[in-house]
């Protein structure tokens, strides 16, 4: 049996990147796979720079309702930028630290 | 008997913020005195330079006294060069009838982008525009990322905590000759420090001098829940791409201001007076910017 990946094109998903509605609509889009375990690429082809925002409202929120290992485990990036991994490398691993306030 | 009330700037110099801060703190105060004035005259004749930090917070100024319905006069600058750069980038023009300065408004100039009031709807498109824009007509095949990013960080903190009672004005200059793309933000809202000790004093915590308050917000992590989905990581992503280009980065709000040198070290002051609101000034060095990366088409990222 054969399983396929699907891949979202992130910037047919949301409208920008810099913002917490933006940010919302991605998370509406990957959380049934994330919840399920499945695998999900996301294709980075053309994609804005991510503000804080919009990661909060979408792979902030995936950590808060599925854990960070869920995420881990579930999301690829195709056609992307090092940047975009940087960043979204970066903003995961920030997660798990505990607030200072 | 109302008068009108003139805001004269002779000192729109970088290192006299606070002088400026004052003057308009002053005139906000006349404003909402038991006799306000009839109308604000702006006298501009001594200026010979304004740099962004200045216009920004003057077209804040101008905002509230043009809600309260008031005149708005300009005596401009005796400097040809500061007049003609004011009418280049239409800040005569913006409070006058039917001006949507919401809207992306051009300037008459390539090295300025639009002085913008910012407006959630327009965050992402002119956060993009920016850095858009100065990479065709300045810093062809460099990466400006940093500024979009720096933008959006900027207006999505006014949008979420500043509760201004106007909207925050936005201006990002370019200089050639000093490498430098500089851009300011202002609010008259409720400031950065009361907004950490707001958020404090409910979690029964001891309050913060201002300037420690403006450290504190600097810290990743550091949070107001401001919105339910705040993390604290949108005034250090801010430091930290600042930082990364070897930039510099000011804040002044209510009684203090931080400094972050191109060093990353940051100096704080505590003042006599407040400002109410917030001025942030981010310079980018544009000579420390990355160039534009090719798409990894065959990989896939995991994390």
């Amino acid at each position: 049996m054969h399983t396929i990946t699907p891949t979202f094109d992130l910037m047919a998903l949301v409208g920008g990147t810099s913002t917490n509605d933006e940010g919302t609509k991605l998370f509406t889009a990957l959380a049934p796979a994330i919840a399920t375990g499945q695998v999900v690429r996301i294709s980075m082809h053309g994609a804005t720079p991510m503000a804080t925002s919009f990661l909060n409202s979408s792979f902030g929120e995936l950590i808060d309702q599925y854990g960070l290992s869920a995420v881990r485990h579930s999301v690829k990036l195709v056609n992307y930028l090092p940047s975009h991994a940087a960043r979204m490398k970066d903003y995961l691993e920030s997660y798990s630290l505990p607030l200072a306030a | 008997m109302p008068t009108e009330y003139t805001l004269t700037l002779s000192w729109a110099l970088t290192n006299h913020y606070l002088t400026f801060a004052r003057a308009v703190q002053g005139a906000r105060h006349t404003l909402h005195s038991a006799e306000p004035p009839t109308g604000l005259t702006v006298d501009l004749q001594p200026c010979r330079f304004l740099e962004p930090g200045y216009l920004v917070t003057l077209a804040c100024l101008i905002e509230e006294f043009h809600r309260f319905g008031l005149l708005i006069r300009f005596l401009p600058p005796n400097d040809l060069s500061a007049d003609r750069y004011l009418r280049n980038i239409r800040f005569y023009e913006y409070w006058q009838p039917g001006f949507d300065r919401s809207q992306y408004a051009p300037t008459h100039i390539s090295s300025a982008l639009s002085l913008w009031q910012v407006s959630q709807p327009m965050i992402d498109s002119y956060a993009q525009q920016a850095s858009q824009y100065f990479s065709q007509n300045y810093l062809p095949g460099r990466n400006l990322d940093s500024l979009s990013i720096s933008l959006a960080e900027l207006f999505n903190n006014i949008c979420d905590h500043a509760h201004s009672p106007v909207q925050g004005y936005c201006l990002t200059q370019y200089y050639p000759k000093k490498h430098q793309l500089v851009t300011a933000v202002c609010d008259f809202g409720i400031g950065i420090p009361s907004s950490i000790n707001n958020y404090w004093a409910a979690q029964g915590k001891d309050r913060l001098s201002d300037s420690d308050a403006l450290r504190l917000a600097l810290r990743r992590k550091v949070t107001t829940k401001s919105t339910p989905r705040n993390r604290g990581f949108g005034l250090d992503n801010l430091s930290n791409i600042v930082r990364s280009l070897g930039g510099h980065l000011f804040f002044l709000s209510n009684f203090a201001t931080l400094k972050q040198n191109a060093a990353a070290e940051w100096h704080t002051q505590t003042l006599t007076q407040p400002f109410f609101g917030s001025l942030i000034v981010v310079t980018l060095n544009t000579t420390a910017l990355p160039d534009v990366e090719a798409e990894l088409e065959e990989e896939e990222f995991s994390f």
